[in-house]
């Protein structure tokens, strides 16, 4: 068997390979996805109980936790689809490089460990998000009204969290705010208590008493 | 468990949610020991050891600033962000780490530069304020009546 594609088998292939992706890998890491949201609902709700929080918050955070896992699941779909993309341009690109099998896979295995990183990104992303808004809640609910905005202000510091770096703000204040300074991407990021300035965000609502001696943000 | 824990009995004439006011004074730890942070102080008031040379270089090569404000023990964020209340009582709460992922890194850190945990001093502060605030809330409640 020859170890060079030729564009008649290409097509064949990249076919196969969308089926793959769908049904081995990143459906079932879909249904993981969905499966580790249930289970951490069910941790928060028991959670709830012990932190007296009050009934309504349950059901918020359910609503809230229903929005996530439809959110996670959409950008799921994408970074599966985006996967497939990215396989078939490697596949295209060995066809009229005349690139050797070998090299061909180790390319295919090195495209697909980036969007598993991204998609493991989802996950610890989603979950993380919960345990802010969980706290931004538990403490407003205890009559905390300011929190810093904590957190690096350097290079990679998104502009929308620039602005609130080392400020003191509300949840309202923030989103008021929500679609500012570039930060209104294609997925709707709310509440910003769980998003903050996006996708991977540094920064952290710390609780104040009072107003902490802190300037009110937004501060640039 | 890598975490501290704080307790505190409130004058029941006060007749104050303790579990609130717990809350509350948890908040003012949780702010006071990220302030120290971002200052690059640690637990005993000691400056952070330096980054390595090599970990400053890469943390540089990725568009951080080494020893800024808001940089000191972040990275990703997440373990910082796993930061808060991890068990509330009436009597006491505990901070610690969410995600046991969370907490291992937070124990490997701890080792260079300790950073979990307050100061006697900070302690006291940390409970003086919220009394305060509780006491004025108090006050207010009662002129309400």
């Amino acid at each position: 068997m020859s170890d060079q594609f030729n564009l008649a088998r290409l097509d064949k292939t990249i076919r196969l390979l969308r089926v793959d992706l769908s049904a081995a890998g990143y459906d079932s890491a879909i249904q993981d996805q969905l499966a580790g949201i249930e289970e951490i609902k069910d941790a928060i709700l028991a959670e709830s109980g012990k932190l007296n929080l009050p009934e309504e918050f349950s059901a918020e955070s359910e609503s809230m936790l229903s929005m996530l896992a439809q959110g996670a699941e959409e950008e799921l779909l994408t970074v599966a689809n985006a996967a497939a993309g990215a396989v078939a341009q490697a596949l295209r690109r060995a066809a009229v490089g005349g690139l050797k099998l070998t090299d061909l896979i180790l390319s295919i295995a090195a495209t697909l460990d980036i969007y598993e990183g991204q998609a493991k990104t989802l996950v610890t992303t989603t979950l993380h998000s919960l345990h802010s808004s969980v706290r931004v809640k538990h403490f407003t609910d205890a009559g905390v009204e300011w929190f810093l905005y904590a957190g690096p202000d350097d290079d990679v510091t998104r502009e929308w969290c620039s602005h609130f770096v080392g400020t003191r703000v509300t949840p309202a204040i923030l989103e008021e705010h929500a679609s500012e300074w570039g930060r209104e991407g294609k997925t709707p990021l709310r509440p910003v208590t769980s998003w903050r300035g996006g996708w991977n965000c540094r920064h952290e609502l710390i609780p104040l008493l009072g107003k902490g001696g802190y300037r009110e943000g937004p501060g640039k | 468990m890598i975490g501290i824990r704080v307790s505190m009995r409130l004058p029941e004439r006060m007749n104050l949610d303790t579990k609130q006011a717990l809350t509350l004074v948890a908040g003012e730890c949780l702010r006071r020991m990220h302030r120290r942070i971002d200052e690059g102080i640690d637990v005993h008031g000691v400056e952070f050891a330096p980054y390595t040379e090599s970990y400053a270089k890469w943390k540089r090569d990725h568009g951080r600033e080494p020893g800024s404000a808001g940089d000191w023990l972040r990275y990703t964020g997440e373990m910082l962000r796993a930061h808060g209340i991890v068990s509330l009582t009436k009597r006491a709460f505990v901070i610690g780490f969410t995600g046991a992922r969370n907490a291992i890194v937070a124990w490997a850190n701890n080792r260079l530069r300790p950073f979990v945990g307050l100061p006697p001093e900070e302690k006291l502060a940390a409970i003086k304020v919220a009394r305060d605030f509780l006491l004025s809330t108090w006050k207010a409640n009662m002129q309400r009546r």
